[in-house]
């Protein structure tokens, strides 16, 4: 009871099978232990666990991932490749995807004219890329 | 003698009667009977009720808790607070005595959640453990 991240809620009682719903008794364990549902789902909800512990199983990628696939928009984020244009996964809808997708698409595009340097000559290198030479 | 929220009009048993034969008049007074026994065990939840205190905490309904306390200061006075929680989806907001709603802190939360769960360990063993089965 001391350490509320670690309780543990009573949500083991269960009805036995031969109690009459109709019966004073059995609808107030009903409502009590929906009242303790209740409140305990609140509880969590605005107290969700901050740290991670540690899973032998599990890289860290994977502990991050189960992390971002509670998070709808962390998990958008994580599923759509972005430079993939050909890619059938469903676009992001929210406000900070759809930026977040849309600067790093302008970064990551080979199509896109990159700045050219003040004073240096662009060339087009060995593997495709742009190159610069060296300034005096 | 304090009255509380609730008196005890009968005392409590676990040998229930047949429900079906129970009319509504009758199981909506056990019910409210059995609300009066956790109510009064309830406020044992908060540790030794001090002398001239009467103190019952308990579940109203799926989405209440009401504490209510009653005692009286040394200058003979007596005073009343029934503090009633609403669970509500987004939080759990609080009204004192007929005053309007406000929303208690992390913490009242967090002792409110105690509370929850010792008042039911409690009720479930003092009051309904033969209608009760551990997984």
């Amino acid at each position: 009871m001391n350490n509320p991240d670690n309780r543990q809620f009573n949500t083991y009682h269960t009805l036995s099978p031969e109690v009459d719903l109709n019966d004073p008794v059995a609808r107030r364990l009903k409502a009590m232990n929906e009242a303790l549902s209740n409140i305990s789902l609140v509880y969590q909800r605005l107290n969700p666990p901050i740290n991670v512990k540690p899973e032998d199983n599990k890289t860290l990628f994977e502990q991050q991932q189960g992390i971002a696939n509670a998070w709808p928009s962390f998990q958008v984020i994580a599923e759509q490749p972005i430079n993939d244009k050909n890619s059938q996964s469903p676009k992001p809808t929210d406000p900070v995807s759809l930026a977040r997708q849309n600067v790093l698409s302008v970064f990551n595009d080979r199509d896109t004219p990159k700045p050219e340097p003040y004073g240096q000559e662009v060339f087009i290198g060995p593997n495709g890329d742009f190159e610069y030479s060296k300034g005096q | 003698m304090l009255k509380g929220l609730f008196t005890t009009s009968t005392n409590f048993t676990n040998k229930s009667a047949n429900p079906k034969k129970l009319s509504d008049k009758k199981r909506a007074q056990k019910y409210r009977d059995l609300i009066r026994n956790e109510a009064m065990l309830g406020g044992q939840v908060f540790g030794p009720v001090p002398n001239g205190v009467r103190r019952e905490f308990f579940c109203l309904d799926e989405h209440t808790w009401v504490w209510h306390e009653e005692w009286t200061d040394q200058l003979g006075q007596k005073h009343v607070q029934t503090t009633r929680y609403d669970v509500r989806a987004d939080g759990v907001v609080k009204c004192q005595n007929n005053q309007p709603y406000v929303r208690i802190s992390p913490s009242e939360l967090n002792n409110l959640v105690n509370a929850a769960n010792k008042y039911v360990e409690l009720v479930s063993t003092k009051i309904y453990g033969q209608y009760l089965t551990n997984n």
